[in-house]
């Protein structure tokens, strides 16, 4: 009896404190949130930055991108043994404190999605445990379920955001392309989820198939840049193409108004 | 004489094997085509209408460079049939039989010169040599090459015809022709086989480095697949942002302008 109590709290006791964690995490990730979309700060305005229409294409990206990690969150914690645990016991915490943060919180619904967001059994392993309580592993498979829900939200924002700006769907063709060759290369060429990721994203954006960076944290930084670097000179390229024309443009326009000027006079 | 009788009857088994592999692939293959030709859903569907990802004029271009992908693909496998290259066979048999039943199916099957260039499209070595191993029937081979050889003309009469229809530019046959050119030096140069030969010459051309990546046959495939498709998808990417902002800007303008011919012909 004594032992089943010991159980209990041994389980009940992290399980709390997971939550207490992750409410603390979601309330700053509010308030920095908060202050990031309330702030009329020019740094953080990205129209200052880039063209309207590459913002557009980039937030249908993010709704793709928000759709790929929760189906390779599912797919790595339930189906695949994964060699690297923290990596993805990480990625788990982020993806649902982003998730959790971004969620209106209003209603009784949103407020028992938090509830099933909180990686209990991530933060448990980070925090309290070396090998996870069968109860909280089986909480853990309701959280992971959980993000098929949000798979299917992500894709009609997505929908809902392409139709009412009127944008076309070419973006699909890319993530296709990227998420079934992430998928493609791991088997094939046996790598893990990063390295993948990492050859993939070399690859389309002309920096070979390969593996470039030694440590994870590298590897991560090494996809920030090749994306970054392929959005920022696609932009600069349209962006100087456009300046070009728009002075001829400008020529010809300025010619007509005089045409209709003189007309007048 | 025993062993003579073994060999052929042996061979005549694997050719009907071959044969009725080819013959299944081919029924499957077309009964799925006719579904998705004539399933409304899907000709009605958004996301499976190519005019929605890409501009007009790049799919265009695109069906160009398939007639002079499938010509280069024709003359790889043409290649790999007279010399032997100690790796990537089994990708070479799988991507064969691919292309033979793609080009089956898409055959028009009536007069006598169809039905013979059906059976000639059979690959029975790729068949045999992936069932069995190495066998007598592979020698059938030669019809199929002869029935490539007849495609590689049927193609670039395709391209020439789809060009000139559509009033085309030729840039791509400049480019496919770099391409072409420096996959047979890079083969003989580098003496490397021709999966490894295009993977090289692919990443060169699109900036990733003139090395071989990946290790794995497939992974070198995908890898090819993936820089193409930066290529192309990086160009579209940049052309439609171009001309979105040169709309949003010249929209402007004429506004402008409308507004003052419309002032002038109430003046009037």
């Amino acid at each position: 009896m004594v032992n089943l109590m010991d159980a209990v709290i041994e389980t009940l006791v992290p399980l709390g404190c997971s939550a207490v964690v992750f409410l603390i995490l979601t309330a700053i990730g509010v308030f920095i949130s908060g202050r990031i979309k309330n702030s009329s700060h020019r740094l953080l305005n990205f129209e200052e930055y880039l063209p309207k229409e590459e913002i557009q294409t980039l937030k249908q990206v993010f709704y793709l991108i928000m759709m790929a990690c929760c189906f390779v969150n599912v797919i790595y914690s339930l189906l695949i043994d994964v060699s690297d645990v923290v990596f993805l016991v990480g990625f788990d915490i982020v993806l649902s404190l982003y998730i959790a943060v971004t969620l209106d919180k209003s209603s009784l619904k949103n407020k028992i999605l938090w509830l099933l967001l909180v990686p209990y059994a991530s933060l448990g392993y980070l925090f309290f445990f070396v090998e996870i309580p069968a109860v909280i592993m089986v909480i853990d498979i309701i959280h992971i379920i959980i993000f098929i829900y949000f798979i299917k939200m992500y894709f009609d924002k997505f929908m809902e955001y392409t139709q009412s700006n009127g944008l076309g769907v070419t973006i699909i063709l890319l993530f296709t392309i990227v998420f079934a060759s992430f998928l493609f290369t791991q088997v094939v060429e046996d790598k893990n989820l990063i390295d993948s990721l990492v050859m993939v994203s070399n690859a389309f954006t002309s920096n070979g198939y390969a593996v470039l960076g030694n440590s994870t944290g590298g590897k991560i930084n090494s996809l920030f840049l090749v994306w970054g670097g392929y959005v920022i000179s696609g932009a600069g390229t349209a962006t100087l193409t456009a300046a070009i024309l728009m002075k001829h443009f400008n020529r010809r326009f300025r010619e007509l108004e005089k045409l209709i000027d003189e007309g007048d006079e | 004489m025993m062993s003579d009788i073994g060999v052929i009857s042996t061979s005549a088994i694997q050719f009907a094997v071959a044969f009725a592999v080819f013959a299944v692939l081919y029924f499957l293959v077309k009964f799925a085509k006719n579904r998705y030709k004539n399933s409304p859903r899907i000709k009605s569907s958004r996301f499976l209408n190519p005019l929605e990802y890409l501009p007009e004029e790049e799919l265009s271009t695109i069906r160009q460079v398939f007639y002079l992908i499938m010509i280069f693909l024709l003359v790889i496998f043409i290649l790999y049939s007279f010399i032997y290259w100690n790796m990537d066979v089994f990708y070479f048999i799988i991507l064969d039989v691919i292309v033979s039943v793609y080009l089956a199916v898409n055959l028009e099957i009536g007069s006598f010169k169809s039905k013979l260039l059906l059976f000639f499209l059979i690959p029975f070595g790729s068949i045999t040599t992936l069932l069995f191993g190495v066998s007598f029937v592979g020698l059938l081979d030669i019809f199929h090459l002869l029935a490539y050889l007849y495609y590689i003309w049927f193609y670039y009469r395709k391209f020439v015809e789809f060009t000139e229809n559509n009033g085309l530019g030729i840039t791509i046959i400049f480019l496919f022709l770099i391409i072409f050119v420096s996959f047979f030096i890079t083969m003989i140069v580098e003496g490397v086989p021709p999966l490894d030969s295009i993977n090289i010459v692919s990443n060169a051309f699109t900036s990733n480095g003139y090395t071989v990546l990946g290790d794995s046959g497939a992974g070198k495939l995908n890898a090819v697949f993936l820089v193409w498709s930066g290529f192309l998808l990086s160009g579209v990417g940049t052309a439609t942002l171009t001309v979105a902002i040169v709309m949003r800007r010249v929209n402007g303008k004429f506004d402008d302008i409308e507004e003052k011919l419309a002032r002038k012909n109430k003046k009037e």
